[in-house]
C-alpha cells in the first residue's frame, strides 16, 4: 500500500519524533513546564512563568504554589509502554507520561499586617494523561496540530474523592500547558513541501500522519 | 522507521519539480564555434519547465518533454569576396583637342568584410533519467536530481527556424554594401547554403549541450537545525536537528518519492 493512498502527498512523524520535539520544545521554552506565584518566580523570564498566589481571606499574600513538570512522553497508539501505562490506548489515541513536582509554600504567621514566613514543601505525582489530537488549518498548507486531553490517571491516591479532584486540576493545568505545544505541519513534512491536509491527522502504527494535496 | 517521513506520488512530485525548475532560473553561457565554414562568437541563455515526471524505483525521476528554453545571439563575420564575382569599371577616356585624351581610372570592386548577427529564441525538448543525490552543504541538508547521461536534443526544428533567421540577418547586413544591389538575392542565398542545416545544428549542439549535461535541480534544501517554531520573545525558537536525511522512489501501488529524516 502507498504511503499517500488516495491523496497526494502524505507525512508522518514517529512517537520518537513527537518526543525529540518535546524536548526540544521544553528545553528552548522551559518557563512552560515550571510556574510559580510570587515566593517562588518572581517574575516571568524564559525560565519560569509568574501566576497569581492562590488568594484565601487571612493568608497574607495568598497561597504561595509552584508546579513543575517534567517533558511529557507522549506514546501514540498502539501502545509503546509493555502494559505499564495504567490509560489503554485505543486507534487514534495517545497517552502523556509526566512527572509533576507540586510545592506548597507552607506558611506561618502572627496576624495579618505579618507575612510570616514560608517553608517549601512538595510532592511529586506521576501523571499519566489520555486524548486526540487537534488540528488547525490557518491557510492552505499552513496549519498545525495540537494535543487534547481526555483522561488523566493519578495512581496511589486515597481516598479516591481526592484523586478525582487532584485529577481534575492537574487535568486543567496539564491541557493549558499543552496549549502552548503546536506542532506545525512544515515540520511533519522537514519543510520539503506545502502540505494542504485533506485528511489526518490519524493516529496509528506509533505515528502521526497526515494526508493531502502541495 | 524514520522519525519523519514525507513522500510525494508523480502528481505531487510534478509539481516539486516544476517548482525546481523554475528554482533554478535562467542560464547563461558565451563561447565561439563553427557555423558551416564561418567561426562564430555566441551567447547564449536557458531556462527549464514543463515535462511530464515518471518515478521509477528505487533511484530514477523521469523527466519526459522537458522544454528547455533558450535565448541564443551570435555573430559572425563574411568576406563577400569569397562569394561575390569581381567586376571592375573600365577605363573611360575622353579625346581633347589639342591636349591628348582625359582617362577615368580603372575601378575595381573589392567587396567589404561584414558582421551578421543574429538572435533566435525557442524551445528544444528533451527526455531524461535523473538520479536521486542527498548531500549536505555547509549546515544544509539538500536533495538534488541531477541528470543521468546527455538527453538527445531534439535540435531539428531549432536549426531550420535558425536558417530563415541567418538567412533574414545576412540580407539585413547586406543592404548597407555599395553596389550590392544585384548580388543581395545571391549572396544571401549563398551564405544559408553555405552553411546549411548541418552547419547550425554543428554549432547549436555545442551550445545547447552544457546547459544539459550535469544538469541538475535543487528539490529539498533546509538546514540541518530546522526551525520548527519561530522566536517569540521572551520565548526562543524551536530547533530540532536533521541528523540524517535520505531520498529513495519507492513503488507500490504509486510511485512515491519517498523523503525520511532523523531527528533530535
Amino acid at each position: 500500500m502507498s504511503l499517500t493512498e488516495t491523496e497526494h502527498v502524505f507525512a508522518s512523524v514517529h512517537e520518537r519524533g513527537i518526543n525529540d520535539f518535546m524536548k526540544a520544545f521544553f528545553t528552548a521554552r522551559p518557563r512552560y513546564h515550571r510556574y510559580g506565584s510570587s515566593f517562588f518566580v518572581p517574575m516571568t523570564t524564559a525560565s519560569a512563568t509568574n501566576i497569581p498566589a492562590i488568594s484565601f481571606p487571612g493568608i497574607p499574600g495568598g497561597i504561595q504554589y509552584m508546579v513543575d513538570f517534567s517533558t511529557p512522553i507522549v506514546d501514540l497508539h498502539p501502545d509503546s509502554s509493555g502494559g505499564t501505562a495504567p490509560l489503554p490506548l485505543s486507534p487514534g489515541q495517545f497517552t502523556i507520561h509526566t512527572k509533576i513536582e507540586l510545592i506548597v509554600g507552607c506558611g506561618r504567621w502572627v496576624d495579618r499586617d505579618n507575612k510570616g514566613s514560608f517553608i517549601p514543601i512538595s510532592t511529586s505525582l506521576e501523571v499519566w494523561a489520555r486524548g486526540k489530537l487537534t488540528v488547525k488549518v490557518f491557510g492552505p498548507g499552513v496549519g498545525e496540530i495540537g494535543f487534547q486531553l481526555d483522561d488523566i490517571e493519578i495512581v496511589d491516591i486515597k481516598p479516591d474523592s481526592l484523586e478525582s479532584v487532584l485529577e481534575c486540576i492537574i487535568r486543567m493545568i496539564l491541557q493549558a500547558v499543552l496549549e502552548n505545544v503546536r506542532l506545525p505541519f512544515h515540520a511533519l513534512t522537514m519543510g520539503a513541501f506545502s502540505l494542504i491536509l485533506l485528511r489526518g491527522p490519524e493516529i496509528e502504527d506509533d505515528q502521526v500522519k497526515l494526508y493531502g494535496d502541495v | 522507521m524514520s522519525d519523519i517521513i514525507a513522500a510525494a506520488d508523480e502528481v505531487a512530485a510534478n509539481k516539486l519539480v516544476h517548482t525546481a525548475e523554475s528554482t533554478l532560473g535562467t542560464v547563461s553561457k558565451s563561447g565561439s564555434g563553427s557555423l558551416g565554414p564561418f567561426i562564430a562568437s555566441w551567447n547564449a541563455s536557458a531556462s527549464f519547465s514543463n515535462g511530464t515526471v515518471d518515478l521509477i524505483a528505487p533511484n530514477v525521476v523521469r523527466i519526459a518533454d522537458c522544454d528547455m528554453n533558450y535565448a541564443l545571439g551570435f555573430t559572425f563575420s563574411l568576406d563577400l569576396n569569397s562569394i561575390l564575382p569581381h567586376f571592375c569599371l573600365p577605363q573611360v577616356c575622353i579625346p581633347i583637342p589639342f591636349n591628348g585624351s582625359l582617362c577615368t581610372p580603372k575601378i575595381c570592386i573589392s567587396w567589404p568584410t561584414i558582421s551578421i548577427p543574429v538572435s533566435h529564441s525557442g524551445v528544444v525538448k528533451f527526455t531524461a533519467d535523473f538520479s536521486l543525490n542527498v548531500h549536505k552543504v555547509g549546515s544544509d541538508w539538500l536533495i538534488d536530481i541531477v541528470i543521468v547521461g546527455i538527453p538527445l536534443l531534439q535540435i531539428g526544428p531549432a536549426a531550420a527556424a535558425i536558417l530563415l533567421a541567418i538567412g533574414a540577418a545576412a540580407s539585413l547586413a547586406l543592404l548597407i554594401v555599395p553596389f550590392i544591389g544585384p548580388f543581395l538575392a545571391l549572396a544571401a542565398a549563398a551564405i544559408t547554403v553555405a552553411i546549411g542545416i548541418a552547419g547550425i545544428t554543428g554549432l547549436l549542439g555545442p551550445i545547447l549541450t552544457p546547459f544539459v549535461s550535469g544538469l541538475t535541480f535543487n528539490i529539498y534544501k533546509q538546514p540541518q537545525v530546522f526551525e520548527v517554531l519561530p522566536a517569540a520573545p521572551p520565548d526562543a525558537a524551536v530547533n530540532i536537528n536533521l541528523d540524517v536525511v535520505t531520498a529513495a522512489v519507492v513503488s507500490s501501488d504509486k510511485d512515491e518519492l519517498v523523503l525520511t529524516a532523523d531527528i533530535s
